[in-house]
């Protein structure tokens, strides 16, 4: 059957020769044709993409998502930095605006928008006569010190101290809900997302900017004139305006038409709201989008960065400026294929996704550097290019096909996570490899027809391996003898003891507070902090979800659901790691209260219907906990943070509350809020790790089995892929990185592209052990073919990852790091560990074949 | 390229060559190493969910010695021997869920509490254990709470360890019905329109009408061994068997008014509070009850025997009366808040301190004559107070319980 696959690969190295000419046409039509659609991709965030659907608590918060906005908030906080606290004119001018300008963000769900300018905020005094409520902010308000004074004794009366106000009345919040328009249309909600990603910057600088810029329309664009002012802003887009589209409706209505930032020519005014005292803090998925979409700005530089490092290296690896060009641009080609694919596909990039062309293009040089080595020494040894293409494609296609394969592998079982976001990367990524057996192993021979290799590279080709490398080489042949092995063995060991020991301190899901994607020093997170510790609400919210759909009337006058909803919040807030907890039980005891005169003592949930109506106004479906009918009902689990054991010790004690609390016709479930849906990704996580593992694992054992033919090989490349994996768990622990969406597929794709090594080393190896060789001198002939290549590519490989770690998104930095480490030491675990094991495991074989070749010759 | 010979890629057929075993038990070590590695990792350990001290609404606060009680939502009682705690819940049995809104001790060792629902508690071990003297049942139509719909009735109260407090509660008469309550109301009086402002009651003229599940707020005695209960619409109940069985006292006087507290005069007196400026006394220990001519029209929320065996009454928006005659007349108190105050209480030293809305707290070194405010307003609605020293306070509200102090105000310290 190999005699048969080697026919096949001679027979294509045949026809791809033969028909270069006719494949080079359309390879480059293929080209050109990618190129154009490449231009059309577009960047797909949206938020839905992110969590795994199909999760229990998922399809809660779906079932719900139209009632409660699920984790969709906005919170505009405005600080006051200056003297005193936040009851002065300017302040209140700017707090006004902002609740206006927040009002205007498009998708906005006006209902639920609260500050304390907002209607439906108003305070219950409690007088001898009764009590009245009133809006916190009188409707006609002019920030007169009188007025200020009332609107002061208003909030501490409203209870919104700590929730709109901050407990030490230097800052006033906007709360909202943002509603998500048509998630299934890239197009739709990338102009969604950039309206209110322009929306929130400009609500930023509208007070923390001096300028303010104006823009016109320097040439027409219909339906609008030259010199019509298209849009005002408070955003400073520098040399991004080219990249920022304006969206602006015709004077006559209609659809919005895009107008390109390079269409307009901008004009700095003072900005009249700016006020060096207000701070402003925006927080919630929108804004940390934009923050992310800014930071995924700065990729773009590391691409180059890594770009630029890669092309030194090839250089310095190959003498060849020919040879370097040819390997960067077919290292590009599968990239600029796969970017065009996208759009045909429907995919569209996102946060996780970008990283993908890094990859591509990293194992893209890798191959690439096999082959044009490959190619290189053929031609040195006096072949034509035709020639040693056909010859270099013939010895590569299989063990590069197998790589690839595995590579593909790889990306395929993350896709095992069941969340949308990461199958796309897993399927971009799985495609972009599969293209590389097209780029890598046919392109680049045909390419390569037509390369005449310069003469000094020639020249240093044929230079003897200098007696450095040579005693390198030695010494690392040293390892494939039974006795250096015992000692790699050891030192394994030993290494092992400690980073299974460390490994245990992995944790599940994210560490500490604030966004993750982010990084803690970053200014959203600064506007997290600010908001989490100057208020009691948290930003980390478990909503529990409680349907009653089936009580006669409205389900909150029913004691039974009040009750255990009433129980259930003293619960959650008796469970550790839970700050604080609110509903309508809650609520409305606060407001039968107020109808007691305000006394603590009457805060209890009479057990009829008619004395619960008393607090019917905490019910109202306007306050957003629940529906109309109380068919519905949230009660929102405040945590203290996210770390992940905590969300999980809450969610176990929630479900341990459902159980013990079974009430007819009541269905408790869990869960939305921002904590549901990290809650429900790390279970997706964990779930997920275990099967990852094993299916990468066996998908490989199977595939070196069959690529081999023996279980020995199999265990010499297996063993040491298993060791690292381990050690990258322990670097994880060590570095308080936890395991979640963007750093579970690392241990896959390290693996997966890591076994790269060791499929290039053993393929020579079983050459030169089928030639009769010990496997000492087997593996010495390999590393002096291939090691130089699979060092070079390895540090080639962790430099381009690794310069993600500068990124300012934090998971990305995470991921680079991590990479980088699995590529490099899966690379010494090829050339140290893969030889040792090999040393002991074909010692017999080894004996044997020499005995049988003595006996031959003998 | 030569084509590899078949033979030499395959292994030889059989066991592994014994002179692999080094590679192979370094093999058998990674593979037990990855599988420790990757098998389900430890959670972190937490605390035990239980009711934190700050967690709970506390209406009611009762020191005995070193024993402490505080009484609230949903009939939970945290227990403690010291104000900086640790504070654990005791038991309750059967725990109704009623909120709770006062605890006195009667004597060393038996402790009362008394909350919504007309529930009675009583505890013979300094408030470690508790069993139910009194409740009074919420009569309701039989499927009225019930889903409607093919959905199985309430699983019946014997089944799980806690029943739901309503299950089966219609068809169980209250544990000591053996007192002149009267039976459960019917159907229809629940059936009434619901009353907006709260205060209108179910009353009528004509004679006392069924008990109704109203809230007890106040607990007094023992008055030459007769404890009292008062609470909403007029609802009064006194025992004269240390609290094991209770016997409703009605007064024409009180009418359907709340009732907030009762305390002895020096004369032996009673002096009842409550609302809409509700003064009442009584000379026959409580059997017939007079009203007082009114001082102010809005509620009493509670009302003290100061050590100079002066009476001061306390309620809404910080309006505080004092009265040197044994409750017959009143005078009002400088009072530097307008906050109501919903509970008192009076230090070892003489010292009275008053707490209410807006974390009140108001004291007065002067026999209630004055108060100063040696606090800040804070966010939360404080119900009762016990004095731990001549500035600090143990409080209770519906942040929890705190032990506050005037020296360093700024610093609250949780118990």
């Amino acid at each position: 059957m190999k005699g048969v696959l080697h026919r096949c690969v001679d027979g294509i190295s045949d026809f791809l020769i033969g028909w270069r000419h006719a494949l080079a046409a359309l390879f480059l039509a293929m080209t050109v044709f990618f190129g154009w659609s490449a231009t059309r991709v577009q960047l797909d965030p949206g938020f839905l993409k992110q969590i795994p659907i199909k999760h229990e608590y998922m399809r809660t918060m779906m079932d719900h998502i139209k009632n409660f906005s699920g984790a969709n908030t906005l919170l505009v906080n405005l600080h006051w930095k200056g003297e005193g606290d936040i009851y002065n004119a300017p302040f209140f001018d700017a707090m006004r605006k902002a609740t206006d300008d927040v009002f205007l963000i498009p998708g906005i769900d006006r209902t639920h928008v609260s500050s304390i300018f907002t209607p439906n905020t108003y305070y219950i005094e409690i007088t001898e006569d009764g009590f009245k409520g009133e809006p916190v902010v009188p409707a006609r308000f002019s920030a007169t010190p009188e007025q200020l004074a009332r609107v002061r004794h208003n909030v501490s009366l409203s209870g919104q101290v700590g929730l709109l106000v901050a407990n030490d009345f230097k800052s006033a919040l906007i709360r909202a809900d943002l509603q998500e328009v048509d998630t299934g249309n890239p197009e739709k909600a990338q102009i969604f997302y950039q309206q209110v990603m322009a929306a929130l910057g400009n609500i930023r600088g509208r007070f923390e900017s001096k300028t303010k810029y104006v823009y016109t329309l320097k040439e027409d664009h219909p339906p609008f004139k030259k010199g019509d002012q298209i849009d005002e802003g408070y955003v400073d887009y520098g040399w991004m305006l080219d990249m920022q589209p304006f969206y602006e409706r015709p004077p006559g209505g209609g659809e919005l038409v895009k107008i390109k930032g390079k269409e307009l020519a901008v004009a700095k005014v003072a900005n009249p709201d700016y006020n060096p005292n207000v701070e402003v803090n925006i927080i919630g998925f929108a804004q940390l989008l934009a923050d992310v979409i800014s930071g995924l700005v700065g990729v773009f530089a590391f691409f180059a960065v890594a770009f630029v490092i890669t092309l030194v290296l090839l250089y310095l690896y190959s003498r060849s400026v020919r040879l370097t060009l040819v390997a960067l641009v077919v290292a590009l080609l599968p990239v600029l294929w796969l970017i065009g694919i996208l759009p045909i596909i429907g995919f569209g990039i996102d946060p996780m996704s970008i990283l993908v062309p890094f990859l591509i293009f990293s194992i893209g040089v890798s191959h690439a550097v096999q082959m044009t080595n490959a190619w290189r020494n053929e031609v040195v040894q006096g072949c034509s290019s035709v020639e040693a293409s056909r010859a270099a494609f013939r010895k590569l296609f299989i063990p590069g096909a197998v790589a690839l394969l595995t590579n593909a592998l790889g990306f395929a079982v993350i896709m095992l996570i069941d969340i949308p976001i990461v199958h796309e990367l897993g399927i971009t990524a799985c495609l972009g490899v599969l293209l590389m057996i097209v780029t890598n192993k046919m392109i680049l021979p045909i390419i390569l027809t037509h390369v005449r290799l310069e003469e000094r590279s020639r020249r240093n080709s044929l230079k003897p391996p200098s007696s450095r490398q040579m005693a390198i080489w030695n010494q690392m042949a040293k390892c494939a003898t039974p006795k250096f092995a015992l000692g790699v063995f050891a030192v394994c060991l030993v290494l092992l003891a400690g980073t299974t020991q460390l490994s245990r301190g992995l944790v599940i899901g994210d560490s500490g507070t604030g966004a993750p994607e982010l990084r803690p020093t970053s200014r959203y997170n600064h506007d997290d902090r600010q908001i989490a510790t100057t208020y009691n609400i948290g930003t980390d919210v478990l909503s529990i979800i409680v349907e009653a759909p089936d009580f006669s009337g409205d389900s909150c006058l029913h004691y039974p659901v009040m009750n255990v909803i009433d129980q259930l919040e003293l619960y959650m807030r008796g469970v550790d790691g839970v700050r604080s907890v609110t509903s309508v039980a809650g609520i409305g005891k606060l407001v039968i209260a107020a109808f007691n005169e305000g006394n603590p003592r009457w805060r209890a949930l009479p057990r009829s219907s008619v004395g619960l109506s008393t607090g019917s106004k905490a019910f109202d479906p306007n306050m957003g906990f629940n529906t109309e009918g109380c068919k519905a009902i949230q009660v929102m689990v405040f945590m203290k943070n996210h770390e992940g054991a905590t969300i999980a010790h809450a969610i176990r004690e929630a479900k341990r509350f459902i159980k013990d609390h079974p009430v007819p016709g009541v269905k408790i479930r869990l869960a939305s809020g921002n904590v549901g849906v990290m809650a429900a990704t790390n279970e997706a996580v964990e779930a997920a790790e275990a099967k990852m593992l094993l299916a990468i694992f066996g998908a490989l054992a199977l595939l070196c089995l069959l690529t081999f033919r023996s279980w020995r090989a199999t265990i010499c490349v297996l063993v040491p892929l298993t060791m690292v994996s381990i050690f990258c768990n322990a670097l994880m622990a060590s570095m308080h990185i936890g395991l979640k969406v963007a750093t579970l597929p690392v241990v896959a794709l390290g693996v997966g592209v890591g076994v790269d090594y060791g499929i290039y080393l053993f393929e020579r190896i079983q050459h030169h052990l089928a030639d009769g060789h010990s496997f000492e001198e087997a593996f010495r002939e390999a590393m002096l073919q291939r090691g130089t290549a699979a060092v070079f590519t390895a540090i080639t490989m962790a430099i381009g990852v690794g310069t993600w770690t500068f990124s300012a998104l934090k998971y990305q930095g995470d991921m680079g790091l991590l990479l980088s480490f699995m590529f490099l030491v899966n690379m010494l675990g090829a050339i140290c560990l893969l030889p040792a094991l090999g040393a002991w495991l074909f010692r017999d074989r080894a004996a044997a074949t020499a005995a049988a070749r003595r006996v031959r010759h003998g | 390229m030569k084509a590899t010979p078949a033979a030499a890629g395959s292994d030889p057929a059989g066991p592994a060559s014994t002179g692999a075993w080094p590679a192979l038990i370094f093999t058998l070590i990674v593979a037990a190493a990855a599988a420790y590695a990757f098998s389900p990792r430890p959670a972190p350990p937490f605390a035990p969910t239980a009711v934190h001290p700050d967690g709970l609404l506390v209406d009611g606060l009762a020191r005995d010695g070193d024993r402490l009680l505080a009484v609230g939502e949903q009939g939970r009682i945290l227990v403690a021997d010291s104000v900086k705690g640790p504070w654990h819940e005791a038991t309750v049995d059967p725990q109704r869920g009623s909120t709770l809104t006062k605890v006195k001790f009667i004597d060393d060792k038996l402790v009362l509490a008394v909350g919504h629902d007309g529930w009675i508690l009583r505890s013979t071990d300094r408030g470690e254990h508790w069993k139910e003297a009194f409740f009074i049942p919420t009569p309701k139509d039989a499927d009225e709470d019930s889903p409607s719909g093919a959905i199985a009735p309430p699983p019946d109260a014997g089944s799980s360890a806690e029943p739901p407090p309503d299950a089966g509660m219609s068809a169980e008469p209250p544990p000591d019905a053996s007192m002149s309550a009267e039976p459960p109301g019917d159907v229809g009086t629940s059936a009434e329109p619901p009353a907006d402002d709260g205060s209108a009651g179910f009353g009528g003229d004509s004679g006392p009408e069924p008990l109704q599940p109203d809230p007890l707020l106040g607990i007094a005695g023992p008055f030459n061994d007769r404890i009292f209960a008062v609470g909403g619409f007029g609802l009064m109940l006194k025992s004269d068997d240390q609290g094991q069985t209770w016997q409703r006292v009605v007064s024409e006087a009180v009418g359907d008014h709340h009732l907030s507290a009762m305390v002895r005069a020096a004369d032996g007196a009673l002096i009842l509070v409550g609302e809409r400026g509700l003064m009442a006394r009584s000379t026959d220990n409580g059997d017939n009850w007079q009203l007082l001519p009114q001082v102010y029209d809005g509620s009493f929320f509670g009302v003290l025997a100061l050590k100079s065996k002066s009476l001061l009454a306390f309620g809404m928006r910080g309006h505080v009366f004092r009265s040197e005659d044994d409750g017959k007349t009143w005078k009002e108190s400088k009072v530097p808040s307008g906050s109501s105050l919903f509970g008192g209480n009076v230090s070892a030293d003489g010292d009275v301190v008053l707490v209410g809305a807006g974390s009140t707290v108001l004291v007065s070194k002067d026999d209630g004559r004055s108060f100063t405010q040696p606090l800040e307003p804070a966010f939360s609605d404080l119900a009762t107070v016990l004095p731990v020293s001549a500035d600090s306070w143990l409080v209770g509200g519906d942040g929890g319980l705190k032990l506050v102090t005037s020296a360093a105000h700024d610093k609250e310290t949780q118990p």
